[in-house]
């Protein structure tokens, strides 16, 4: 190097011996020559400085060794017009010696900058700068090639050109934040590439201030993400799949849509829902195929080529993705099989129902071999999980449907046994009673004592059991006759109980007094009955003097949807409310009840008394069969009510006891019943009537 | 209350001996001459009525007291041969049953039973009902001319 400098100056000598004039020019050509590697270096700076920050110092470092050799020439060009020639010689040779080092500077620039051009247009991903207007100034052949472009068709565009309408709001957004905060990070636009197909990216970009801060423009890394939005939106797909699969409780529909739905989500030619059988063999009970390929279900499938052990295979999980059926190392009959349904890749996922393996999910790509990404796979696994769970739900759907049309049948069974037992028990009875009876009038007194009161005895129990079998059938007649629900106005019910027991009442001197009473949502036979039950329970259960019986009735909220029986405390009655039902705003249900002076009941046999045939007194006391508290359960629970019983009330407790006409200290007992009112509801409770 | 001086002809289908008994009882000992002719399934009933068999010489009942649930031909398919029968639609016929079954009662009357009364359990009721029966038929109600 010192040798080459040494020569250069003494070459100057020469020059500058013959020809001082030229010395000057040869300093003004340096000059120009200068300026032109200051405009290379900047154009290399420019490529440069957006790689890295090293590259940007070393650009620094380059333009102001450049800068200062301009400044350098300009004092070199005033010395050489004061023509002191030694020192213009010695000026020269310093001039090119700086030269020299100019050019090694130059050469080693022009290294880095191939070595950044090249990994700037080779970058995996894509970069472009902006100017201020958004205009491309500058873009890498990656990025150039993402959008099917030549490098000079797309200069000087606006970057806006380039993007989708969908994306125009995303673009202007991103804009306003590089110029206010410098920079944006990953948000995804959508590309117009120029055959007009459009290109997912993801941009990284950073704002380009000058030292005054003014935005200049910007630089900008873009990513293709195709297979992100891909994998986003069979994600989505395959989640909409799923819940299209769960939606149905059928078997059969539930098969279908998984087989059109993954047909169309991983763009395959042929899925199929393959079902193992109990002995391990199996079959495709559906298939989904296009058109122009052979239909696999309903084919039949060769045992042979069938090896049973997959089955365990799967039974562990196993999920097989076969890219080319000729290169998998089948047995040759099972790649036979499979061409001859022209299976050329497939994939098999296997369905579960709980934990047991119930059948396989398969995909056939029959157009070509195709490499099956884990992605794909895995929705196929995802979708096939669904498949399992949405067959969980259908087969305890199926249970439970099964299981109700057992006990509705059961029930229906029950009561025509009732029904056909209480009838043909009758046919029997009636002869022993009939013929007893004979057997008393005309043999009375004729045999001995004794025979005519075993006789007696006989009839007496033949008629028991006559009025048993009597009670049996009136219960089981709260269903085989009751009437579809209607408004029933409780006033005329009220009414028909008080003429139908006209005679205990006669009989008894009862005093039978009411509140007004509304009307309610039900059967009017049946609410009839109710009362003449329990005003004729309150008549027959009296003291020693006439029975005071008072019915009264208050609004009250059911718990909705509550039709279970509930206790006096689970009731609300609204203690401000008048009893006069104008004044009383949509209650959900009425409270009756029906209170007594009579003999009361003991608190042990507050439930009992509502169950078939029970009785608390003997029939010599209280003559009856014990069906008619029973009966009302009956008829109020299939009104979606409840009914139950306080006996001997504390007076201070009782809500009703303003509205009694009796004296609180002669209480007997109070029947309280539910129905529902009429309401928007009314159709809701005569719709969930249980099947009894 | 007018005598009928003739003899009441009233056939009885009946299966159960302890019934066919009851109405014997319920019918003697009254001013009344019936002659009480008993068959015990509907097929008989037909054949008494149509004089087949052995009823070659069976006598045209006045009234026919016809049971609901019978062996072979129940009530309901006699009453409807009966009514489809010009030469017999015109006898009364009582149908007297342990059914106090609604849909038991409409389909009698709907097939034109002259009327349905539902068996006592009381032995007096029954004999009540029978004699009742007889005098509302014989003594009250106008037949149609044999």
């Amino acid at each position: 190097m010192k040798n080459i400098t040494s020569s250069k100056i003494s070459i100057g000598f020469v020059v500058a011996l013959v020809v001082i004039i030229i010395n000057v020019v040869v300093a003004n050509r340096s000059i120009q020559k200068i300026a032109a590697n200051n405009r290379s270096i900047d154009r290399i700076h420019d490529s440069v400085m957006k790689i890295n920050s090293p590259q940007e110092r070393l650009r620094q470092r380059l333009q102001a060794e450049s800068i200062q050799s301009l400044e350098d020439t300009k004092i070199a060009v005033e010395f050489s017009g004061l023509l002191d020639l030694i020192l213009l010689v010695f000026l020269y040779g310093l001039v090119n010696w700086d030269i020299t080092k100019k050019h090694q500077a130059e050469s080693t620039l022009l290294s880095s900058v191939a070595e950044f051009e090249e990994l700037y247009h080779s970058a995996p991903c894509g970069y472009h700068s902006l100017d201020l207007t958004g205009k491309i100034i500058r873009i890498n052949r990656t990025e150039l090639k993402m959008l099917g472009y030549e490098e000079a068709e797309i200069l000087g565009k606006n970057i806006a050109d380039s993007i989708a309408p969908a994306s125009i709001e995303a673009l202007h957004k991103s804009l306003s934040l590089l110029k206010t905060r410098g920079w944006i990070h990953d948000v995804e636009f959508e590309m117009i590439r120029k055959d007009g197909g459009i290109v997912p990216v993801s941009a990284t970009v950073v704002a380009v201030h000058n030292a005054q801060g003014d935005y200049l423009g910007s630089r900008a890394t873009v990513i293709d993400i195709s297979d992100r939005i891909k994998s986003r939106k069979q994600a989505r797909l395959s989640a909409e799949i799923s819940q299209k699969i769960r939606q149905s409780l059928q078997l059969d529909e539930i098969l279908q849509t998984a087989v059109e739905e993954v047909q169309k989500l991983l763009e395959v030619d042929r899925v199929l829902i393959f079902r193992f059988e109990r002995d391990g063999s199996g079959k495709v009970v559906q298939e989904k195929v296009l058109p122009g390929y052979p239909v696999v279900m309903g084919s039949k499938i060769i045992d042979p080529c069938f090896d049973l052990s997959y089955h365990d295979r799967y039974q562990q999980g196993r999920v097989y993705n076969i890219a080319d059926v000729t290169q998998a190392g089948f047995a040759p009959c099972y790649v036979e099989f499979l061409q001859q349904f022209d299976v050329k890749a497939s994939a098999i996922v296997p369905i579960y129902l709980r934990d047991r393996l119930w059948g396989l999910s398969i995909v056939h790509h029959c157009q070509s071999p195709r490499e099956w990404q884990p992605k794909e796979v895995e929705t196929l696994s995802q979708i096939s999980a669904q498949i399992g769970i949405a067959l969980a739900q259908a087969q305890l759907l199926e249970q439970e449907q099964l299981q109700r049309q057992e006990l509705t049948r059961s029930n229906a069974e029950l009561e025509q046994f009732a029904h056909i037992a209480s009838h043909d028990l009758q046919e029997p009875l009636r002869m022993v009673i009939s013929y007893l009876q004979l057997l008393e009038r005309r043999y009375q007194g004729k045999l001995d004592r004794d025979a005519d009161e075993f006789i007696g005895y006989a009839i007496d129990g033949a008629v028991r059991m006559q009025t048993l079998i009597q009670a049996l059938l009136s219960y089981a007649r709260v269903s085989s006759r009751k009437q579809p629900f209607g408004e029933v106005d409780c006033e005329i019910v009220f009414q028909d109980a008080i003429s139908n027991l006209h005679v205990a009442i006669r009989d008894s001197g009862a005093i039978v007094s009411h509140d007004p009473l509304p009307a309610v949502w039900g059967d009017a036979t049946q609410l009839t009955q109710v009362f003449q039950n329990l005003i004729g329970n309150a008549i027959k259960f009296r003291r020693e003097s006439p029975p005071k019986i008072h019915v009264s009735v208050q609004p009250v909220q059911l718990e909705t949807d509550d039709l279970k029986p509930m206790t006096s405390t689970q009731l609300t009655i609204d203690l401000n409310l008048s009893s006069t039902t104008e004044t009383i705003a949509a209650p959900t249900a009425w409270c009756f009840a029906v209170a007594d002076d009579g003999i009361g009941i003991e608190s042990q046999y507050l439930e009992r008394i509502f169950a078939i045939f029970q009785r608390l007194h003997t029939r010599v006391t209280y003559p009856g069969t014990g069906i008619g508290l029973a009966i009302c359960k009956k008829i109020v629970e299939r009104h979606g009510g409840t009914i139950w019983v306080e006996s001997n009330p504390v007076v201070s407790e009782s809500p009703l006891s303003q509205s009694l006409s009796v004296k609180p200290e002669s209480y007997g007992s109070v029947f309280y019943f539910t129905i529902p009112a009429i309401s928007s509801t009314s159709t809701q409770y005569a719709n969930k009537q249980p099947h009894n | 209350m007018p005598t009928n001086s003739r003899t009441i002809e009233i056939l009885l289908v009946e299966d159960n001996p302890g019934d066919v008994n009851l109405t014997r009882i319920a019918l003697a000992d009254r001013e009344i001459n019936v002659n009480l002719s008993v068959v015990t399934d509907g097929v008989e009933a037909m054949n008494f009525l149509h004089r087949q068999g052995e009823y070659l010489h069976a006598i045209h009942p006045d009234l026919i007291l016809l049971d609901w649930n019978l062996p072979r031909k129940d009530g309901r398919e006699v009453l409807i041969e009966i009514k489809a029968d010009e030469r017999l639609q015109r006898i009364p016929i009582v149908v007297l049953t342990t059914s106090e079954a609604e849909e038991d009662i409409l389909k009698a009357y709907n097939l034109h039973a002259n009327c349905y009364i539902t068996k006592p359990v009381d032995f007096d009721k029954f004999v009540q009902i029978v004699q009742s029966i007889e005098d509302f038929w014989f003594n009250i109600v106008q037949l149609p001319p044999g």
